[in-house]
């Protein structure tokens, strides 16, 4: 049973291993969960032994006032029991929660650490990774402090078997061992159909995540626009009905398999049970044991059988297993490479741009069956606004993240005064350049953070001054809540905002990454949603926000890039044209025909531009 | 009541789709309830039995006790697992109903927070609300339990009875608890969904390679766990005072017991009973708190499936059942005579709420081109969303050669209009089917896929596929090709242009992610499409654009401003006019000379 849900390959680690994991809810709360499950266990033995007790001194025919300390006990256990589940429900979903704080953080940093984007890209780990995402357990959304926790209820609930163990074990030898199997049979027994049920679980995990899928094709927002406008809805739920079906005949049949094991399960139950209670009536009717202690043992009997039937957490400590195989791979390869770079320089801002050069560069990645960069020579002038124009999939983007060290080159060399990018110390390098992807994040934060991500530790002021610096200041103060206006619908007051909004946003990123040392600035299609005045306006803004850093500008808008420095034309993985928009449009080569192009469109004497043969 | 009525719902259900496991599961929760008061009595006969001697009393009462003991326990899991296959069974058929009845919803129900809470929770897996619903209904079981106990404790003493009503403040309190527990768990979902969202980008590679530059992981990190601390911190101190306040009602119960066992005593003493009794009043007592507990406990815990429940009933209150949908309405026309007319058109996203669009007074003839052009938040998206009936206006009306736009056959209307988004829609399926939705009368003819891929400059993309149309695309649905954002987009367009004979045509703006030879191609084959729908059904053909090559060919140009319209006309026109328009084409010129 320790090979369910493995996911990401190897075996799962051991259910003690989960306590090690429990020890970042600290210890007073640890302590605190255990004795409330222990107390619940112990406490109906307690009051059964309390009870025969009192029928003992009944039968001696004491009065009312004589057993009132007893009376009181009685009642006590019955509190007791109550107060402690009360308790252990909160403090145990707070460990739970302490633990997985610890833990969600633990693996951000991890994976934040990765040197390359290929490592995070990585099945291997994206496997790993999906154990952690929510909606990876079926059932519940546990992690792994859920599972933690639970094995801890465990390490305190056997123990506590003994004390109605020994209490029926005090008159005849094999009522405890009888009864205590019988107990314990019903928990394990339990617990392997739970198990067994995570593992078909785990097998269907595929199926369904697409069913989960299709649902979201169905009914999510994302995707709501063309289920309406092309009236998709009947076929897509065709194809989920078509996902569903076959895990759900399986779920079924284990479902109703699992009814008859414990018919049989029940039937054993009730022979021992019946078998003790007829020994039980025998030794009273011989006269060998008094009265109160046959009225002891009964309430044991109950409570022996009672504590079989606890808490179910097989499930939260088996759907953990798999997280903490996973956790432990991650901290691994983590220790693997530590060491392999050079540690941070600290407070090291460059004073000025590096000189960057890229030596014969080629890049694949991999898997690819072709390589994106054929050897590309290039090298970025300190201070040069340089836009980087060419076809879609001409590789603009890989060039910006082997830049970035984002990817390593297969072949070829990027050096930054001299030094392979690789061999620069991680965390300094990745506060040097700053860079806006095509597909740059929509976080579900407020509009401050959501700029503040360029330079994590700049303050409110600076952030509003980066965000003036490109016009968003405007567009963020009319939002609901100001600048901390969550951008995602769902949260109270929170906005959506439109492409060409979000992309003000990104390019405050850039604005306060280079405010606060940035020595590169990468922008990749930074005003493809933009409209004209905009467009032509945030290229001034980001000239004057920038500094004294390097810019890359990526862009389709011709108009935008004629105003670089230097432009360079990326074609067929290599640079082809270099030079600035008066040199180029005079060599007559792809940037010409491209530029033309675009400006046919205001050529008053030709209303329709011819359509180009080479579109590529 | 609205749960009894939620948990008839969920029975139907059951009835109609299992009901072999529904009455056994019945069966064995009403056994349950006389075994578990068996346990009790058993123990009595046995103990009063070997008081007197009596064998024949004493063996009956080992043997009830022994079968209670084994029924209450065992059969009773039994039960959870009959009702677990019932959970199983009704769920998926719960959980398809949502589905059918969500496309139904309106677009805005999907931009409004609350609607969209409601459709999240109806949406939780139907196997939850199946088993919530059943927790509920075994409350029926354990009241029928209490009401015996009630009865055996009455024969004892009169004064016996009495003991319930120590329970209830316990039961009170514990209603109370729950009420505000809901509200702190209603307070915390947001919290609890951004810190969820934010570990997931911190992992998710695409926005991890931005985050790796500039600290933005670690700001990411602190502000999730802000939140999930929090979250953490406000249950707490929520489940804490709770347990406080359902403590204090115990204490009284447990005083109540406790008072219940020193009378039985009494009587037991007075040789009124035997000693036997106290067990059973003790037992009794200590019985009616479990079944209390569990009707507590039942009840709380199908609470949150109750709230699920309610949704699912509201969605499908709120939906018309889409099998059951009439093709009500007038027939769409096959040609447009006169064209779309707006007349006074106002929209808020909200009731009452500010107007994003405002008056809109605007007719488009038939067979014309209309560019739409303004600034960002001039309403231009809610425009185009109001011409494809996404929304309804909120004043004035639209309407179709004069027929209003709502009394039109939807679904044939629908069938008529086509659309390509800014933020398309990256359909996981083969690629030939997603193209293919475009037109799902169609979805089969290759030919005719085919032939409007390479219209539109997509044939490449699929014919660089390892299995041309029938490769799977993406990762959703199995290990599938993933495309570029620019490859999605001429899949997008592809689609949107499949439907031959459309009435209106919008095509929004969807070359973020194209090159200059590959958006000018695009735009020429608006302007072709645009020129076919005007021959073949006199559609009208709706463009949102920045860019003047296109925008300069439209029949009528219509430029937003601030939700109104600030001018409209033929190019020739606005730019005599010297308005807004001829001042933003002015900007653009320039920046090509």
């Amino acid at each position: 049973m320790r090979d369910i849900g493995s996911g990401g390959g190897g075996r799962p680690p051991s259910r003690w291993r989960l306590l090690r994991e429990a020890r970042h809810a600290g210890p007073a709360l640890l302590i605190a969960v255990a004795a409330c499950q222990l107390g619940q266990v112990l406490l109906p033995t307690v009051s059964s032994v309390a009870l025969g007790m009192l029928v003992t001194r009944l039968v001696r025919g004491e009065e009312v006032g004589a057993v009132l300390g007893l009376l009181a006990a009685i009642g006590a256990a019955l509190l007791g029991q109550q107060v402690l589940q009360l308790l252990q429900v909160p403090l145990t979903a707070f460990a739970e929660r302490r633990v997985d704080l610890v833990l969600r953080a633990e693996i951000s940093v991890l994976v934040d650490a990765l040197p390359t984007l290929d490592r995070l890209e990585d099945p291997q780990l994206q496997d790993d990774l999906a154990q952690f995402r929510t909606g990876a357990i079926a059932w519940m959304n546990s992690g792994i402090g859920g599972g933690a926790l639970a094995q801890l209820g465990q390490a305190a609930y056997y123990p506590a078997l003994l004390l109605p163990a020994a209490v029926l074990s005090g008159i005849t030898w094999w009522w405890g061992p009888a009864l205590l199997l019988i107990s314990i049979g019903i928990r394990i027994g339990t617990e392997r159909e739970v198990i067994g049920f995570e593992r078909l679980q785990t097998a269907h995990r595929a199926a369904t995540r697409r069913t989960r899928a299709w649902g979201e094709l169905i009914a999510g927002r994302r995707d709501a626009k063309e289920v309406r406008v092309f009236a998709l809805g009947d076929w897509l739920l065709e194809r989920s009905d078509e996902a569903q079906a076959e895990r759900l005949a399986a779920f079924l049949a284990k479902r109703q398999a699992m009814v008859r094991t414990q018919a049989g399960r029940f039937a054993v139950c009730l022979a021992v049970v019946v078998a003790v209670e007829l020994t039980v009536a025998g030794a009273g009717l011989a006269g060998a044991v008094p009265l109160g202690r046959i009225a002891t043992v009964l309430g044991a009997a109950t409570a022996m059988i009672g504590a079989g039937f606890g808490l179910g957490s097989a499930l939260s400590i088996e759907a953990a297993l798999p997280m903490v195989g996973a956790l432990d791979r991650m901290r691994a390869r983590a220790a693997q490479d530590k060491g392999r770079r050079p540690a941070a320089l600290e407070g090291a801002a460059a004073a000025r741009p590096p000189r960057i050069r890229f030596h014969a560069v080629r890049f694949g990645y991999p898997g690819a069956p072709r390589e994106v960069l054929h050897g590309v020579d290039l090298e970025l002038v300190p201070g040069e606004v340089l836009a980087v124009v060419g076809v879609n999939g001409a590789g603009k983007t890989t060039l910006t993240k082997l830049l970035a060290g984002l990817y390593e080159p297969t072949g070829g060399r990027v050096t930054v005064e001299g030094t392979r990018v690789q061999e620069l110390p991680q965390t300094w390098w990745r506060r040097q350049v700053h860079a806006v992807f095509q597909d740059f994040a929509h976080l579900e934060m407020s509009a401050a953070d959501n700029i503040r991500i360029a330079a994590a530790e700049a303050g409110d002021a600076q952030v509003r001054r980066a965000a003036a610096l490109v016009g968003a200041d405007t567009l963020i103060d009319s939002l609901p809540h100001g600048w901390e206006t969550i951008l995602a619908r769902g949260y109270t007051g929170g906005v959506e905002l439109s492409g060409g909004q979000w992309q003000r946003i990104a390019l405050a990123r850039a604005a306060l990454a280079a405010e606060h040392g940035a020595r590169v600035l990468v922008l990749d299609e930074p005003t493809a949603n933009l409209d004209i005045r905009a467009e032509l306006a945030a290229y001034e803004q980001i000239v004057a926000a920038r500094g004294t850093a390097t810019v890359v500008l990526i862009s389709h808008r011709l108009s935008t890039v004629r105003k670089a420095d230097r432009i360079v034309v990326l074609d067929g993985g290599r640079i082809t044209e270099s030079g600035t928009h008066e040199h180029l449009l005079a060599a007559g080569g792809t940037y010409a025909e491209m530029f033309t192009l675009q400006a046919a469109q205001f050529d008053q004497t030709q209303p329709t531009p011819a359509v180009p043969e080479a579109t590529r | 009541m609205r749960n009894l009525r939620l948990l008839g719902v969920v029975l139907g259900l059951c009835r109609r789709i299992a009901p072999r496991q529904l009455t056994w599961s019945l069966l064995l929760g009403v056994l349950g309830a006389f075994a578990s008061l068996g346990i009790g009595v058993g123990m009595r006969d046995l103990v009063d039995g070997l008081a007197h001697h009596n064998t024949a009393a004493a063996v009956t009462g080992a043997l009830v006790g022994a079968v209670s003991l084994a029924l209450s326990s065992m059969g009773g899991r039994v039960a959870e697992s009959l009702n677990a296959v019932l959970a199983e069974a009704v769920g998926a058929a719960m959980e398809h109903q949502v589905l059918r009845h969500s496309t139904a919803l309106p677009y805005g129900a999907l931009e409004d927070p609350g609607q969209l809470h409601r459709l999240e929770q109806a949406r939780v897996p139907g196997i939850r609300m199946v088993s919530g619903a059943l927790l509920l209904l075994k409350v029926g079981p354990l009241g029928l339990q209490v009401l015996l106990s009630l009865i055996l404790l009455a024969r004892t003493s009169w004064w016996l009875p009495a003991l319930a009503l120590t329970a209830l403040p316990s039961l009170w309190l514990a209603r109370r608890g729950e009420r505000a527990m809901r509200a702190v768990r209603t307070q915390v979902a947001e919290d609890t969904r951004m810190a969820t969202r934010l570990f997931d980008a911190a992992l998710a590679p695409s926005s991890a390679k931005e985050l790796a530059l500039g600290g933005g992981a670690g700001l990411v990190r602190a502000r999730g766990e802000q939140r999930l601390r929090r979250t953490a911190d406000r249950m707490l101190r929520a489940g804490l005072s709770q347990a406080r306040r359902e403590s204090a009602g115990w204490l009284v119960f447990a005083a109540g017991c406790t008072a219940a066992t020193a009378l039985a005593y009494q009587l037991a003493r007075a040789g009124a009973t035997g000693p036997g009794t106290v067990l059973l009043v003790a037992g009794l007592g200590s019985q009616l708190r479990g079944q209390m507990a569990a009707i507590l406990s039942g009840l709380r815990r199908s609470l949150e499936a109750m709230d699920s429940l309610d949704a699912y009933r509201w969605l499908l209150d709120q939906t018309p059942d889409p099998a059951r949908r009439q093709t009500a309405g007038a027939p769409v026309p096959a040609r447009l005579t006169d064209g779309l007319t707006l007349t006074g058109v106002g929209f808020a996203y909200t009731p009452g709420g500010p107007k994003v669009l405002d008056g809109i007074d605007l007719s488009i003839p038939a067979g014309s081109t209309v560019a739409l052009v303004g600034e960002h938040g001039s309403g231009k998206t809610t425009l185009v969303k109001l011409l494809c009936g996404l929304y309804r206006p909120t004043t004035g009306s639209i309407t179709v050669d004069g027929i209003p736009l709502e009394d039109l056959d939807q679904a044939a209307w629908r069938g008529r209009t086509t659309a390509a988004f800014q933020d398309f829609s990256r359909w996981e399926f083969r690629a030939r089917q997603t193209i293919g939705v475009g037109d799902l009368p169609r979805i089969h003819d290759t030919a005719a896929i085919a032939r409007t891929a390479a219209r539109v400059g997509a044939a490449p993309v699929v014919d660089q596929l390892p299995h041309g149309g029938e490769t799977q695309l993406g990762t959703t649905f199995g290990n599938g090709t993933e495309l570029s954002g620019g490859q999605w987009q001429k899949l997008a367009l592809a689609r949107a242009l499949l439907r031959e004979r459309p009435l209106l045509a919008v095509l929004d703006e969807p070359t973020a992610a194209l090159d200059a030879a590959a958006e000018h191609a695009v735009y020429q084959q608006y302007a072709a499409a645009a020129r076919t729908y005007r021959h073949s059904t006199r559609g009208i053909t709706l463009l949102v654009s920045h860019r003047f090559s296109t925008i300069r060919m439209a029949d009528l140009i219509v430029v937003l401003d601030g939700g109104r319209i600030a001018e409209a006309g033929s190019h020739a026109e606005l730019m005599a006019n010297g308005g807004l328009y001829a001042d933003l084409y002015g900007l653009q010129e320039r920046a090509y000379t």
